[in-house]
Parts: C-alpha cells; sequence; structure tokens
C-alpha cells in the first residue's frame, strides 16, 4: 500500500535530497584535500576586509580550528554526524547545529584562501527551511530558496549591465587572459584551451557569449512572478555550470543545490512512490 | 491589499514578523551594500565577474616544482587549485615587499610544501616556485617572458 502524501513525507523526502547533495558535495571536497582538518595549519588567514570575517577572527576560533587537528577533524565529521542524526530523528536541533558547521565551514575555508567564494551560501540558504516543522513556516523559506537562487542569477546579470561590462567588447576577452594563463602554459592542446585560445583571440565571438551569458542570467527575472518556468530554468542553471566550466574552468556546482527548490516534488514524490523507493 | 497578502511577502508576514523583519533587514542590507558597491558577508551581491577589466601587457602565473616533477594544475580539484593558487598571490606580494618576516616565510613554504605533498601529488622533498610573467600573441598564445626562481624549500 502506498504511503500516504503527507507535509511530513514531503519534508522528509526533500530532507534526503538536501542533505544528501550536501554530503556529496562535503565529500568531493574531502577528495580535493579541502576539508578543515585537511588544510595543514595554514600559516594566514587573510579576513581584513569584511566585518564579519574580521569578527570571526578576533573570536579566534578559526585560529583555534586550524591549528588544532583534533578540534578540525571533529569539525569535519560533525557535518556527517548532524546530517544523520537530523535524517534518523528529524530533530531540529540537528538542521541547525548542521547550518553552523556549514556556516564555519564556508568562513574558514574563505579565511585561509583569502577568496571570498559564494558557492557554499546555496547550502547555508537550503539548509534554514529545515530548522522549523510548521508546513507554512517551511514552505516560505522553501520559496525563498528558490527566489534566493533567482536573486543570484539576476543580480550577476544586472551587476554587468549596471557596470558597463556587458558593453564592453574586450570585457571576456580580458578576463580569459588573466583566467588562463595556467592552463594554456600547461595543458594547451585540451579542448578547453583551444576554446579559450579562440574566445582570446577574437574578442568580438567572446563579446557575443558574455552578451549570451547574461541574457541567461536575466532569463531568470521569471522565476520572480511565475513557477511556470522552473524546469526550464533548471536546464539553464544546468547549462550555465557546463558553460562556465568550459569557457571560465570554473566549477559552480555547488551554487547549483538551490535547484533542488525548483522541482516539482510532487512528481518527484510520485515517481518515488511508483518506484517504491518511499515505501510504507 | 489583497493582492499584496498573496505576495510571498505577504504570507511570510501573515505566518511570521520576526521572519519577515529578518528577510527584509537582509534585503535592505543588499540594497544597502550593492549601493556603496561593496560587498560584505552575508550581503552576497554575486557580480560573477561584472568588473571592467582592462587590458594588461602581461599576466603572472606561478609554476610549483616538487623534485622534479612540475604541479599541473588541470590535475587539481577546484578547491586545491583555490588553496594553492590564492595563498600564492596573497603571500608572494608580502614576500617580496619585505612585510613578511623570515620565520613566516619558512613557515609559509613548509605549510605550501606539506599541503601539495598530503595531496600526494608527490612525496618529494624539494620545492621550487617560479614566477612567470607571461604576455599573449595575436593569436591567442601564450607566452613566458620571464621565469624567476621566487621560493625554494627542502626537507631533510
Amino acid at each position: 500500500m502506498p504511503p500516504n502524501r503527507t507535509f511530513d513525507l514531503e519534508r522528509k523526502t526533500k530532507a534526503y535530497f538536501v542533505f544528501g547533495a550536501a554530503m556529496y558535495l562535503f565529500f568531493y571536497r574531502l577528495i580535493s584535500s579541502s576539508m578543515l582538518a585537511q588544510m595543514d595549519h595554514p600559516l594566514f588567514l587573510y579576513g581584513q576586509t569584511e566585518t564579519v570575517y574580521r569578527l570571526f577572527l578576533m573570536s579566534g576560533i578559526p585560529q583555534f580550528i586550524t591549528s588544532n587537528a583534533v578540534f578540525s577533524a571533529l569539525c569535519d565529521i560533525s557535518l556527517l554526524v548532524f546530517t544523520i542524526g537530523f535524517l534518523l530523528s528529524d530533530r531540529r536541533i540537528f538542521a541547525v547545529l548542521f547550518s553552523i558547521m556549514v556556516l564555519n565551514y564556508f568562513l574558514t575555508y574563505n579565511l585561509v584562501t583569502g577568496h571570498h567564494y559564494h558557492g557554499m551560501a546555496g547550502l547555508l540558504i537550503i539548509s534554514i527551511p529545515f530548522w522549523f516543522k510548521d508546513k507554512e513556516r517551511f514552505n516560505l523559506l522553501w520559496q525563498g530558496a528558490r527566489y534566493y537562487l533567482f536573486y543570484v542569477f539576476v543580480s550577476a546579470a544586472l551587476w554587468k549591465i549596471f557596470r558597463g561590462s556587458v558593453f564592453y567588447t574586450d570585457q571576456l576577452s580580458n578576463i580569459l587572459k588573466a583566467q588562463h594563463v595556467t592552463l594554456l602554459l600547461q595543458n594547451g592542446d585540451i579542448f578547453r584551451a583551444h576554446l579559450a585560445q579562440y574566445l582570446i583571440a577574437h574578442p568580438g565571438v567572446s563579446h557575443i557569449v558574455l552578451m549570451v551569458n547574461v541574457l541567461l542570467q536575466l532569463s531568470f527575472a521569471i522565476g520572480f512572478f511565475t513557477r511556470k518556468y522552473d524546469i526550464p530554468l533548471l536546464i539553464l542553471a544546468i547549462v550555465f555550470t557546463w558553460a562556465n566550466f568550459f569557457v571560465m574552468s570554473i566549477i559552480s556546482a555547488e551554487l547549483l543545490i538551490l535547484t533542488l527548490a525548483l522541482l516539482d516534488w510532487d512528481k518527484v514524490i510520485d515517481y518515488l512512490i511508483r518506484k517504491e523507493v518511499i515505501t510504507d | 491589499m489583497e493582492l499584496i497578502k498573496n505576495t510571498w511577502f505577504g504570507q511570510l508576514y501573515a505566518n511570521s514578523k520576526w521572519l519577515f523583519a529578518l528577510v527584509c533587514i537582509y534585503g535592505l542590507g543588499i540594497l544597502y551594500y550593492a549601493a556603496h558597491q561593496r560587498e560584505e558577508f552575508p550581503f552576497l551581491l554575486y557580480g560573477m565577474y561584472s568588473l571592467k577589466v582592462g587590458p594588461s601587457p602581461t599576466y603572472t602565473a606561478y609554476s610549483i616544482e616538487l623534485g622534479e616533477q612540475e604541479i599541473k594544475y588541470i590535475k587539481l580539484r577546484d578547491a586545491q587549485r583555490e588553496m594553492i593558487g590564492s595563498n600564492l598571490e596573497h603571500a608572494m606580494p608580502m614576500i617580496e615587499d619585505g612585510t613578511m618576516s623570515a620565520d613566516e616565510q619558512a613557515a609559509f613554504k613548509k605549510w605550501l610544501m606539506n599541503y601539495c605533498n598530503d595531496m600526494r601529488i608527490s612525496g618529494d622533498n624539494k620545492m621550487n616556485v617560479y614566477k612567470l610573467t607571461c604576455y599573449y600573441d595575436e593569436t591567442g598564445k601564450v607566452h613566458v617572458l620571464k621565469k624567476e626562481l621566487v621560493l625554494t624549500y627542502a626537507t631533510e
């Protein structure tokens, strides 16, 4: 007998997807030697420019974490423990603690690299709805995560328009010159290097690529007004991620976790029930 | 009025005043920092390379050799490239302008070598870091103009 379609079932299914994807992201970071315990006690923490980073540094927490092998390992392991704890017990405290540890990782990683990388923000945002069990509040915050995804893309487009960089013919060509020096020096024979070299040598073509990119990012604005195009927008987000990899050599897949908010969850749950993945 | 009540903001206000207030503060924070063109966590602006980038006569890259083996950046994952590349980009100016003490330099070189070795790139005990000054020709091909040894480190 198929299980009853309840809010709890939907919330739990979403939790498995979100926290499952989170574990995949952290596993990828583990094999990328970039979890806290793998940072090898970095000498410098670069956080002089932003208030929150400065306050975090003043607290002494990141210094303590990065210099203490046992504690940094505990922080890493806690991400898995809180995930399992939340999925098995459905106690909100685990979701809150998970978000706090993701925030801690996010800030510490950015302090160690000195490059304020934004990818993990998606995971932080989409973990927040799970702090609540109230149906309406959960759904509103889930919608909030969906709007945040649209904000990310639309903001990227608007900045390029307002700063005028989208109208500057050499913009992408100049960015690629700075971005791909090492790739072109070390691996000039691979497809991505050929593509970069072509775009650098042909600023007119790279300008068209930039304009298409801005149009793609701007198209996410439609999501603020209707849910009708969520699946095409999901596909566009994946296309953007692939294109970003081939043109810029940037893997922005971590932000893709927000696209879970674009799925039609009625259909997802129907499918999982039909396939007997979800049973009583 | 009914229209406003049916929006996401209207529903959030009806459900929880304090959540509504938090979202408003967050939105206003984003607008404030956007107006000042300055990013402050958590008010992320997501410019995604929106700053105008002008031409440059030369570009800098760093080449790391462990033993006889040069680290191929393409074999590194994003986060690894970030750990190595960003740290080098931050540390090298400090070394060049003399604001990094000899002890700090030694510690930095040790960290860099240990990190590279821990990624199982190599188990070598000698590391050289070269600064490459490069330029592009009109076909988009990159050439090395100057190669300088900027860091060297060896362990027993």
